[in-house]
């Protein structure tokens, strides 16, 4: 959704012009639509990372026996809070790993922000 | 001789059959209230708005021509810099998007860095430039 909205959101005015110096609707596209769309794009893909995290989480503790969700799910029948919460840990530190990584990657490519 | 002549132009919401006729080396104004339709006009005969009616350059019809085919500049009032590149890209784009060869196009940015006094300011982003040096 986020990718969407960031490429409705350039302003058609940009396209307009592109368009009378000379570039075709795919040039306009390419050259202007997309870049201009980056920051969006990079804000929807920091927020659905995490969101992403937590749902293999959750399909892990009710489907998948393996994986960290399991674990959760485990600990939970062992009484082993410490366990749970160290699966906390590593699932924040997994959604925190990857919006640092994405928004070092959005610092290299969006440099005119 | 007649350069641009407009018969009955048409467009949904604003415009309501525009004749006018333009003359070659003629410097002309279009005057009129806000809201009045002067820039739509103008996306007409750019071909950034669909109209009804007919557009003629040098007695040629250019109706069924693209934007890109038409060869008319439109310089809009806001957005006139492109913010993801800096002031050699923008000034360089017209010419790469018309395919021009790559030393003709570095000879004439020079040429418009040096005429605008922008060189010292060439790989600039506009975020990074004063109001008045964004309008030149």
């Amino acid at each position: 959704m986020h990718k969407i909205s960031g490429i409705r959101s350039v302003g058609k005015e940009y396209v307009e012009l592109a368009r009378s110096l000379g570039a075709s609707p795919r040039k306009a596209f390419f050259d202007i639509v997309i870049p201009l769309a980056l920051n969006s794009i990079f804000t929807g893909l920091r927020l659905e990372a995490g969101m992403a995290w937590r749902t293999i989480v959750a399909a892990e503790m009710i489907a998948i026996p393996v994986g960290i969700g399991a674990l959760m799910m485990v600990s939970q029948y062992l009484i082993r809070v410490d366990i749970i919460m160290l699966c906390l840990r590593v699932l924040a530190l997994m959604t925190l790993t990857s919006e640092k990584l994405l928004m070092l990657i959005e610092e290299k490519i969006v440099r005119w922000r | 001789m007649t350069k641009i002549k407009l018969e009955n132009i048409s467009n949904k919401y604003i415009l309501k059959k525009v004749d006018l006729t333009i003359f070659s080396k003629e410097l002309f104004m279009l005057l009129g209230p806000s809201g009045a339709g002067k820039t739509t006009l103008l996306k007409a005969i750019a071909g950034l708005v669909d109209y009804e009616g007919r557009i003629f350059f040098d007695g040629e019809s250019i109706d069924n021509l693209p934007p890109e085919g038409r060869m008319v500049g439109y310089v809009p009032q806001e957005f006139t810099l492109f913010p993801h590149m800096t002031v050699e890209d923008n000034i360089a784009y017209g010419l790469k998007v018309r395919r021009l060869p790559s030393p003709t196009i570095l000879q004439r940015v020079e040429q418009l860095l040096d005429i605008f006094g922008l060189r010292s300011l060439r790989k600039r982003y506009p975020k990074d430039l004063s109001g008045g040096e964004n309008s030149v």
